[in-house]
């Protein structure tokens, strides 16, 4: 038996693990937008709570190789998932691909996403004028988020880093201007500067470096990480990252090897 | 190691290359029994997989991508650092073809069974008459990179 657990841990894009960690991500955008509306009842704190725990078990923790079959086994920290692999049909390193896309194989995924980008434009549109300004970077987030994962799966890998770093490059400037013309509105609104009022500075700033940490993460792993796609026989994808090219490569030659070359 | 399958289970593989098709249709249309089916198609694609693997030991060369479904697999070399692309072509055995190094016009043999071979593995459509075989050439390898 071989156990790999140092530089591998499955993703959630398919099965279970995919639905816990899309209802999570929807929670926590539901969580966010209430905050800011200024629900903040037991409501917001059970769903923040669920969102939490849904998140949590949808988790890859482990990829493990037995008896010719792939284990991937999600959750955190308890291993609360086990998916088994049989009877290996492909195996890709999707970011050594040319034209290799996740939407190709994991379209569900999307759907999430697409909710947490659309959650903040509908939430401003019934609320309109009522959104406070300090939370209003807030709203930002899910849609940036939810952007940015849209491109990650719809574009290949080269693309998506070369997207990134235009993506940053123009948030610096946009958030340099947004945050320009909420000074004004806030001294339109207050007759006061925004920079002596912390309690509209902070949630600002916060928001602001929360989407920037998010970016430049997302440009690491762009970088880094290699997504494996493995599809069975019955025609089911399953997605596993490693944490360099080159551990990819070592995880496609051990399934080759082990799984495929495997008449169990 | 012969790189290359038996007859009846390439046709069997190619059979179940094609989309949404099932094993109880296949016993159907070859008129054997589903188990039968399942082993065959099991010992084919190991059997496929297994000729990649030597192939790329031979090459000397990386796995970016295995298709056994397809009868593809993508190779990087080691001394090129160049990929290679890998056609099993039916009844004659796998094909290689180093990136950036395609050219129907020095090599037609070669680009008719890849072609061909692609067509067969469901990788393609049939090209028309009036398509350029470098352009068709083309097409496939950017089906393999998707």
């Amino acid at each position: 038996m071989v156990t790999l657990v140092k530089d591998y841990w499955p993703c959630a894009y398919s099965g279970l693990p995919a639905v816990l960690q899309s209802i999570s991500i929807v929670l926590f955008t539901v969580t966010l937008l209430m905050l800011v509306g200024n629900v903040g009842d037991i409501y917001v704190f059970m769903m923040f709570f669920t969102g939490i725990v849904l998140a949590l078990m949808s988790i890859g923790n482990e990829v493990k190789i037995t008896n010719g079959e792939l284990l991937l086994t999600y959750g955190y920290p308890f291993k609360l998932i086990k998916v088994r692999v049989k009877e290996v049909v492909h195996i890709a390193d999707i970011n050594a691909l040319e034209r290799g896309k996740l939407f190709k194989y994991f379209k569900v995924v999307l759907v999430p996403f697409i909710m947490i980008t659309a959650f903040p434009l509908l939430y401003v549109l019934i609320k309109g004028a009522s959104v406070p300004l300090q939370y209003s970077m807030f709203l930002a987030i899910p849609i940036f988020v939810g952007a940015a994962l849209i491109g990650y799966f719809m574009v290949s890998s080269r693309s998506y880093k070369a997207f990134l770093q235009n993506v940053l490059r123009v948030l610096v400037v946009l958030l340099i201007t947004i945050n320009f013309f909420l000074a004004i509105e806030y001294h339109r609104l207050y007759s006061g500067f925004i920079t002596r009022d912390l309690n509209a500075l902070i949630p600002l700033m916060l928001a602001e470096i929360l989407l920037f940490i998010f970016f430049v993460a997302m440009l690491v792993n762009a970088v880094k990480r290699h997504v494996i796609i493995v599809e069975d026989s019955r025609g089911r994808y399953y997605a596993i990252a490693s944490a360099s090219e080159v551990k990819a490569r070592e995880l496609i030659e051990l399934i080759v090897s082990k799984v495929m070359v495997s008449d169990s | 190691m012969i790189l290359k399958l038996p007859d009846r289970m390439e046709e069997i593989l190619l059979t179940a290359s094609k989309e949404g098709v099932r094993e109880v249709d296949i016993a159907k249309e070859l008129g054997i029994t589903k188990q039968a089916i399942s082993k065959a198609l099991r010992e084919g694609r190991l059997r496929l997989t297994e000729i990649f693997v030597t192939l790329a030991e031979v090459l000397n060369a990386d796995i970016v991508r295995v298709n056994v479904r397809k009868g593809f697999a993508i190779l990087r070399s080691r001394q090129l650092g160049r990929k290679l692309y890998v056609i099993y072509v039916p009844k004659k055995g796998p094909r290689v073809i180093i990136e950036g190094d395609i050219d129907c016009s020095t090599n037609p043999i070669v680009c008719k069974e890849v072609i061909s071979a692609a067509t067969m593995w469901g990788l393609i459509e049939r090209p028309k008459n009036t398509e350029q075989p470098n352009d068709v050439m083309t097409k496939v390898l950017s089906k393999l990179e998707e």
